[in-house]
C-alpha cells in the first residue's frame, strides 16, 4: 500500500490499514483524494506516508464495497476535485474496523510491553 | 455486504467504461495539480513543483490499472479488448479467416445435424407417460431363442396371472378401407386392445379412450382417429365424435381423436380400431406397463415362471414357450437396434470435427509463427504482466485463445446454417422401412434445430475453439523478441506440432474415406444384384378385398368364416383383363406377395409321398400367382411349362418350382411330373400337386438374402377354405414405355371393375429397390459427405502447412538455386517432408481402420440380430483389400497434390528475390 521510504522514522502502512484511515478521515465530512492523503500524513505528524498513487485503488475498492460515495466538487483553491464522503454502511464499517484495530494494538502492546521492561 | 449493490456499481462502471476511465484520469490530474499548487505555495519553482508532485504520486499508469482492477471486472474488460483486437486482426487476414471459419462451420454443422437426428431418435424420451415403465413382452422359442409370434391364448393366460404389469395391450399393424364421400381409401392403422392408450398413458384430446365394452360391440365398432386423419376427414370438426365412418364394410363410430403427433410403432398408422384377438390368433410384441416399483428384471423373472407353467400345462401348443421382457426404447420400432449404428455415425461425424480442429490448429500455428514479431514485441512491452495466469506469456495465451474461440463461434454460427440444410437432406433420405409402413429411422422427422440442439452447437463450438486453439496459443506466445527480431526461424517444436497435425488429419480422413468407400462399394453391389427377374418397365400395385363383400372379415381379430373364393378370383381375373387392355401394357400378372416385398408364406413341403417335415430349414417360399407371371417378370422357364388356362380350379393341382427347389429335392433328376404336398403352419396337408415346370430363382424377400427354394401355385387352385390367403393381391404390368407414366390409366382400369376397392402401392417395381437400398444409400450419403469433408479439410491442412514451410524456406531455396540447384532437386527437397508426412498418415489411418473393423466389426454395422435387420455391408468384408487400396491411393494423391502446389511455387522463385526475402 505504501511505498518504502529511506527515512526510518516514517512507517509503511500496515496492509489494510489504509482503508480504515481513509474512512476515519472522511468521518468529519467530504474530502477530496489529495486532501485525504495530506490529512493522513499531517494527522500522523508525517509518520505515516501515503503513496498518493496507491490511494486511488483504495478509493475505488471502498466505493465498490459501498462504504464511500464520490461527487465532483470544487477545491478551496478553485480546482475541480472529486469529494468522497462516508455512507451509512461506511460508518458501520469504520466502527467495526476501529474496534478490531483496538484489539489488535492492545494484543501487540501486551506482547511488546514486558520485552521493553526487560531492556 | 450488499453484493447486489456492489454488482450494480461494478456493472455501471463497466457499461460506462470509457467514461469512468476518463473520470479517473481527471481525478488523478486534479490531484496532481492540487499538489503542484501546494508545492508552489511552499516556495518551489513551477518546474520543481511539478516534478515533486509527479514523484510523490508515483506511477500514474499503475494507479489507474490498479484502480480498474478494484472494480473486479477487469477480466471482462480485457476480454472486450481481446475480442476487439481479435476481430481487428482476423479482419486483416480475410482469406485465413474465411478458410478457418468455413472449415469449422462444416465440422460443427455436420455434427449439429447428426446430433439433432440422434437427439430425436435416441435421446429424447419416448412421447408417452413414464416411458421407462413401458415394456414389450416378446415370446421366444426356447430351442432356437428366436422371436416368435405366439397364440393369443398364451398372453391371455399371462394377462390374468401376472403380478408385475398394470395392464397389457395388444396391437397389430394393419390397413383399413375407410369410405366417406370422397370414395374408398386405404389407410394404415392398428387393431388394438382397449388398453393400449392407457398402457402408453396418452389420452385422446377429444372424445374418449376405448372402453372395455368397445371390443365386444361388433355392431358399431368404436374407432379413434389420429389428429391428422381427423383433420383430413372432418376438417377438425369437434362434432366428429359420435359420427359414423364406414370402415371395412362396418359402420364404425368415432369416439375419440388422439393428440397431434401421437403414434405408436408405426408413424403412418392414422386410425385405431379395437378388438380382442381370438385365442387361436397369433400375436407379437404385446406392450405392457410395469407396476410402480417393479423392475424389468423382476418382471422378466416373474414372466419366465409363468411361461414355464404354461409350457407344462399345454405342451403341444406352448411347450417351447420362452419370454423376454424388453424396455420399449429397445424395440426395433422405437429405434433401439439403431443405437449402435447411430453411435458409429456420431463418431464418424466427430472425426470430421476433429479433422477440422486439427486443420484449424495447423493454420493457427502457421499464422502464429508469422506473427511472432508482433507477439514478441507485445511480450517485451509487458503483455505478460497479467496476474491471473502466473506465467510470463499468460496474457498472450488469452489473446490467442480469444481469437480461436471467436473463430469457432463464427464457425458455429455458420454451422447452424450448414446443419439446417444438412438436416433437410438427411430427412429427405430417411429410407422407408421394410416393416409395415413407417420409416427406417423412427421419430427422425421430429428432428429440428431447437434449443437443445443449439445448446449442443454452442458447447461444441466452445470446445472446438479451445481444442483448436490451445496448442497454437501456447506455442505462439512463447516468442523471444531477441530471436524474433533477428528473423530466426521458429523453434522446431512448432514444426513438430504442424507435422503431427498433418499426420493426424490424413489418418483420420483415411478412416472416414475407407468407411465411405466400403459403403459405396456395398451400395453398388446391392444395386446390381441379379434378382432373377427383369424389374425394368414393370408397374406394380396392390389391392385389398377384405372389406368388400367378396370376403367379409376383419383381419385376424375374431375372424369368421371365409367364403366366396370364386368371387375373389373372378374379381382378380377382371382386373388382369382390364389392365392388360390398357395401351402400353404388354402383359399383366398377379401374385399374392410381390417379389422383393419382404412377405411370403413359408411352407413345409413333402415330396414323392413323404409327409412334410416340420423343420425350419425345410421351409420353402410359397406363393400364388395368376396371369402371365413368369413372362411378365422375365423369369426364365428352365424345364416343363408354365401355367395355362387349363390349370383351372377343377383341374388336377399343379405347381411350378424354382431351380433351387429342384436342386434341393431332386438333385440330378428330372422333377417334372413329381408330386409334392404343401403344409403351412398347423393347417392340414393340402392335396398332392404335380410339378409341371422349373423356373429360375428370384429374390422374393429382399435384395440382400439369397433366393430360397420356392413353389408357385395357381391362385384359382387355392382351396376354398384357404381363401383368406388371397384377400390381397399384388399386380404387375410390363409396359412398353416408362412404367410410371401408365399409373393414371392403370388406376382408372382397376376402378372400372369396382370403384370401391382401394388400389395402393402403385409404383414402378424399381421403387421396391429403394426400400432395400435405402438404408445403404442413407449410410453411403452420410459417410460419403463426411469423408468428402474430411478429404477437403485435410487437403487444406496439408496445403496450409506446406505452403508455410515453403515460404519459410524461401531464403534457403533462393541460396540453393543461386548456387545452381535444379528446380527438380528443389522440388524434391521440398516435397520430401510432405510425402513423408502423408505416408505416415496413410499408414496410420490404414492401421487404425483395420483395428477399428476388428474391434467393432464393420464399423458396428454388422447386425447382431439377423432376423430383424441385415448387415449394412453387402457383398464385401469390412477389410475389403480393394477398397483399402483404392482409398489409400486417393488420399495419397490428394495429399501429394496439396504438397505439390506450394512446392512447385517454390521452384519458380527468382533467386534474387528469394535472397532478399526476409
Amino acid at each position: 500500500m505504501a511505498r518504502k521510504h529511506s527515512d526510518p522514522n516514517r512507517n509503511d502502512l500496515l496492509q489494510g490499514t489504509l482503508d480504515m484511515l481513509v474512512l476515519r478521515t472522511l468521518l468529519f465530512g467530504p474530502v477530496h483524494g489529495h486532501g485525504i492523503a495530506v490529512s493522513i500524513e499531517k494527522t500522523s505528524d508525517d509518520v505515516l506516508q501515503v503513496d498518493h498513487g496507491s490511494l486511488y485503488p483504495a478509493l475505488q475498492r471502498l466505493q465498490v464495497m459501498g462504504w464511500i460515495e464520490a461527487e465532483w466538487g470544487v477545491s478551496e483553491n478553485n480546482r475541480k476535485a472529486k469529494y468522497y464522503s462516508l455512507t451509512a454502511a461506511g460508518k458501520k464499517q469504520l466502527s467495526i474496523e476501529s474496534s478490531r484495530w483496538d484489539r489488535l494494538t492492545e494484543a501487540v502492546y501486551r506482547i511488546m510491553r514486558p520485552a521493553n521492561d526487560d531492556v | 455486504m450488499d453484493w447486489f449493490r456492489q454488482f450494480r456499481f461494478r456493472l455501471s462502471r463497466l457499461l460506462n467504461l470509457p467514461a469512468s476511465q476518463e473520470d479517473l484520469a481527471d481525478e488523478i490530474q486534479s490531484h496532481i495539480e492540487i499538489e503542484i499548487d501546494e508545492n508552489i505555495e511552499r516556495g518551489m519553482s513551477p518546474t520543481e513543483a511539478r516534478r515533486a508532485a509527479r514523484l510523490k504520486f508515483g506511477s500514474i499508469a499503475s494507479a489507474r490499472e490498479e484502480s480498474r482492477e478494484a472494480w473486479g471486472f477487469v477480466w471482462l474488460e480485457t476480454t472486450f479488448l481481446d475480442l476487439r483486437y481479435a476481430v481487428r486482426s482476423l479482419c486483416q487476414n480475410p482469406g485465413f479467416t474465411a478458410v478457418v471459419v468455413v472449415s469449422l462451420a462444416l465440422g460443427i454443422g455436420a455434427n449439429t445435424a447428426v446430433f439433432s437426428v440422434v437427439n430425436a431418435i435416441l435421446l429424447r424420451p419416448l412421447p408417452y407417460e413414464d416411458p421407462e415403465r413401458i415394456v414389450l413382452i416378446q415370446a421366444t422359442d426356447t430351442q432356437s431363442g428366436q422371436l416368435r409370434s405366439r397364440l393369443a391364448a398364451d398372453y391371455h393366460a399371462w394377462e390374468e396371472e401376472n403380478q408385475v404389469f398394470e395392464r397389457i395391450a395388444y396391437w397389430i399393424n394393419t390397413d383399413f378401407t375407410v369410405k366417406n364421400d370422397g370414395g374408398a381409401q386405404r389407410i394404415e392403422g392398428q387393431r388394438v386392445s382397449v388398453s393400449l392408450f392407457s398402457v402408453l398413458g396418452v389420452q385422446p384430446i377429444l372424445g374418449r379412450d376405448f372402453l372395455p365394452g368397445d371390443e365386444k360391440d361388433a355392431a358399431a365398432p368404436a374407432v379413434i382417429l389420429s389428429y391428422r386423419l381427423w383433420e383430413r376427414l372432418f376438417e377438425k370438426d369437434p362434432n366428429a365424435i359420435g359420427k359414423n365412418l364406414r370402415i371395412n364394410l362396418e359402420n364404425a363410430t368415432v369416439v375419440g381423436v388422439m393428440p397431434p403427433g401421437f403414434f405408436f410403432a408405426n408413424e403412418k398408422a392414422l386410425i385405431w380400431l379395437t378388438g380382442r384377438p381370438g385365442p387361436g390368433f397369433k400375436v407379437r410384441d404385446p406392450t405392457a406397463r410395469l407396476k410402480p416399483g417393479v423392475s424389468i428384471e423382476q418382471a422378466q423373472v416373474a414372466m419366465e415362471t409363468l411361461a414355464a407353467q404354461r409350457a407344462q400345462e399345454y405342451p403341444e401348443t406352448s411347450g417351447d414357450l420362452g419370454v423376454i421382457v424388453m424396455p420399449l426404447h429397445e424395440a426395433s420400432f422405437t429405434g433401439g437396434p439403431l443405437r449402435e449404428r447411430l453411435f458409429i455415425f456420431s463418431c464418424a461425424v466427430g472425426f470430421v470435427l476433429l479433422i477440422a480442429c486439427a486443420n484449424v490448429a495447423g493454420l493457427l500455428l502457421v499464422r502464429s509463427s508469422s506473427r511472432r514479431k508482433e507477439m514478441a514485441t507485445r511480450l517485451a512491452l509487458g503483455a505478460g504482466r497479467w496476474r491471473s495466469f502466473r506465467v510470463p506469456w499468460g496474457r498472450l495465451v488469452r489473446q490467442l485463445l480469444t481469437e480461436s474461440t471467436l473463430l469457432a463461434m463464427a464457425g458455429g454460427a455458420l454451422g447452424v446454417a450448414v446443419a439446417y440444410g444438412g438436416l433437410k437432406v438427411l430427412l429427405a433420405f430417411n429410407p422407408d422401412s421394410h416393416q409395415f409402413g413407417g420409416r427406417f429411422f423412427p421419430r427422425m422427422n421430429e428432428a429440428g434445430i431447437d434449443g437443445e440442439v443449439l445448446g449442443y452447437t454452442l458447447l461444441i463450438s466452445l470446445l472446438t475453439g479451445l481444442v483448436a486453439g490451445i496448442a497454437p496459443a501456447f506455442k505462439g506466445s512463447k516468442h523471444n523478441l531477441n530471436e524474433a527480431s533477428r528473423g530466426a526461424t521458429p523453434d522446431s517444436g512448432q514444426q513438430r506440432s504442424s507435422s503431427l497435425l498433418v499426420v493426424a488429419q490424413v489418418a483420420l480422413a483415411l478412416v472416414l474415406l475407407i468407411g465411405a468407400g466400403l459403403m459405396i462399394n456395398s451400395f453398388v453391389r446391392l444395386q446390381s444384384v441379379d434378382v432373377g427377374f427383369n424389374p425394368d418397365d414393370v408397374l406394380t400395385f396392390r389391392v385389398n378385398l377384405r372389406q368388400r363383400e367378396y370376403a367379409n372379415n376383419p383381419e385376424g381379430f375374431d375372424h369368421g368364416n371365409y367364403s366366396g373364393k370364386s368371387r375373389l378370383t373372378d374379381y382378380y381375373q377382371q382386373v388382369l383383363e382390364r389392365v392388360r387392355a390398357v395401351p402400353g401394357v404388354e402383359s399383366a400378372a398377379g401374385i399374392v406377395f410381390l417379389p422383393l416385398s419382404h412377405w411370403t408364406w413359408n411352407s413345409f413341403v413333402g415330396v414323392d409321398g413323404r409327409p412334410p417335415m416340420e423343420k425350419d430349414e425345410m421351409f420353402v417360399r410359397h406363393n400364388h400367382v395368376m396371369g402371365d407371371f413368369f413372362q411378365t417378370l422375365g423369369i426364365p422357364l428352365l424345364r416343363g411349362r408354365v401355367f395355362t388356362a387349363q390349370d383351372s380350379a377343377e383341374a388336377p393341382g399343379v405347381v411350378v418350382i424354382s431351380e433351387g427347389m429342384a436342386r434341393r429335392y431332386w438333385p440330378d433328376q428330372d422333377p417334372i411330373g413329381r408330386q409334392l404336398v404343401l403344409q403351412q403352419g398347423g393347417a392340414a396337408a393340402g392335396r398332392p400337386l404335380q410339378v409341371v415346370g422349373v423356373v429360375g430363382d428370384i429374390h422374393q424377400w429382399n435384395l440382400q438374402f439369397e433366393p430360397r427354394a420356392a413353389v408357385y401355385v395357381p391362385t384359382v387352385q387355392v382351396p376354398g377354405d384357404d381363401s383368406r390367403r388371397i384377400l390381397r393381391m399384388g399386380f404387375m404390368a410390363r409396359t412398353s414405355s416408362e412404367a410410371a407414366s401408365l399409373i393414371p390409366a392403370v388406376r382408372a382400369a382397376v376402378a372400372e371393375v369396382d370403384s370401391e376397392v382401394p388400389i395402393y402401392a402403385v409404383a414402378p417395381m424399381k421403387r421396391l429397390y429403394l426400400i432395400w437400398t435405402g438404408e445403404s444409400r442413407f449410410y453411403m450419403l452420410l459417410l460419403g459427405v463426411f469423408a468428402g469433408l474430411a478429404l477437403i479439410l485435410s487437403a487444406i491442412g496439408v496445403y496450409g502447412v506446406m505452403a508455410h514451410s515453403v515460404s519459410r524456406r524461401t531464403h534457403e531455396i533462393g541460396i540453393r538455386m543461386a548456387l545452381g540447384a535444379q528446380s527438380s532437386e528443389v522440388l524434391k527437397a521440398v516435397m520430401r517432408w510432405g510425402v513423408a508426412l502423408t505416408m505416415i498418415g496413410v499408414a496410420l489411418g490404414l492401421a487404425t481402420t483395420f483395428i477399428l473393423t476388428r474391434v467393432t466389426g464393420a464399423f458396428g454395422l454388422t447386425s447382431a440380430d439377423p432376423s430383424e435387420s441385415m448387415d449394412v455391408l453387402y457383398g464385401i468384408t469390412p477389410t475389403d483389400p480393394a477398397t483399402f487400396a483404392a482409398v489409400a491411393i486417393v488420399m495419397t494423391a490428394v495429399a501429394l497434390l496439396a504438397c505439390y502446389i506450394p512446392a512447385r511455387r517454390a521452384t519458380k522463385v527468382e533467386p534474387v528475390i528469394a535472397l532478399r526475402h526476409e
